[in-house]
């Protein structure tokens, strides 16, 4: 139980880093560029 | 509500076109075919299976689940979900009812790396959407009765998709959510979040009576009480009508006060007898 936060707070960290490199790599416009073509 | 609102675009159906606005650069943590024609959100699964079949790594399709799934584990599933919403109420139907053993759970994991990452990115095809029956329920079918051109397009993959559909809702009517517990790989992310979320479930051993009644009330059949983290758990939070249970957070360490002595701390499951 006593390691659940430690696991949480790593967890949302590595998260938020793929997410923001996702958002970097501007891998949006592909998404929308992929639902466009659907 | 998970049924309604990514899919409000009501517009679409009435022109027959798909939305193509910003709202459709969000992945929706719900498993909601973008093809559907009134959907406003990407569907995370048809994201992330797109970047595997052009070769690139889905950092912003899987940073968003794990965004999701780190905040509220398998929650969404449970409560926003309009395909889990579907086998629930199907389950309601009177029919012959039957438990699925605990190990079809890992079918969903073989899904996710087969079907939606390995499968796509060797073929260059988005093998689960083809075989999704969500897609083919708001996706394929209204399409197929909006659209003369599609129609003239089916093929035996449709009917193969139709078959689909039709065996997960008849199974629905005898299993608890069998698609989300063997075959769901949105599912299967989630589920890996389930012991380090934010929200956690907290079970007190002090009042708890082990009376069994949460497995019966639970729409995947598990128990709760034994094991709070359990990646099956949807977070329903249908069980929490048991004041044993109750959602908490993971830096609640006593989210049921100071225990009494003499009994476990805040409910190791482990550590509780079978019965």
């Amino acid at each position: 139980m006593n390691g659940r936060p430690i696991a949480f707070v790593l967890t949302a960290a590595g998260a938020v880093a793929v997410l923001v490199f996702g958002i970097f790599r501007e891998e949006i416009g592909e998404v929308l560029f992929n639902a466009a073509m659907l | 509500m998970g049924a309604v609102f990514p899919n409000a675009y009501v517009q679409g159906f009435l022109s027959a076109a798909l939305y193509q606005g910003s709202l459709k650069s969000v992945c929706s943590p719900l498993l909601n075919c973008y093809a559907c024609p009134s959907a406003l959100f990407s569907c995370p699964i048809g994201t992330l299976q797109h970047f595997m079949v052009t070769g690139n790594v889905p950092y912003y399709g899987a940073g968003s689940l794990a965004v999701v799934g780190a905040s509220v584990g398998r929650m969404t599933c449970g409560t926003l979900c309009p395909f889990g919403f579907l086998q629930d109420l199907l389950y309601k139907f009177r029919a012959w009812k039957v438990a699925i053993p605990v190990w079809t759970r890992y079918f969903r994991y073989a899904v996710l790396v087969g079907l939606v990452l390995v499968i796509p990115y060797l073929t260059h095809e988005n093998w689960f959407s083809k075989l999704c029956p969500m897609g083919t329920l708001i996706g394929g079918l209204p399409w197929v009765t909006l659209n003369l051109n599609v129609r003239s397009m089916i093929r035996a993959l449709f009917w193969g998709k139709i078959a689909i559909l039709l065996f997960f809702m008849t199974t629905s009517t005898m299993v608890k959510r069998p698609f989300c517990r063997a075959i769901c790989p949105l599912g299967a992310v989630f589920s890996l979040f389930n012991k380090s979320s934010f929200l956690q479930l907290a079970w007190n051993p002090d009042t708890c009576t082990r009376c069994g009644k949460c497995q019966k009330i639970c729409p995947v059949d598990i128990r709760p009480d034994r094991n709070r983290t359990n990646p099956d758990c949807l977070r329903c939070l249908d069980c929490t009508r048991c004041p044993s249970l109750k959602l908490t957070t993971v830096f609640h360490k006593e989210p049921f006060g100071v225990p009494s002595s003499g009994t476990l701390g805040a409910g190791e499951p482990s550590e509780v007898p079978a019965r």
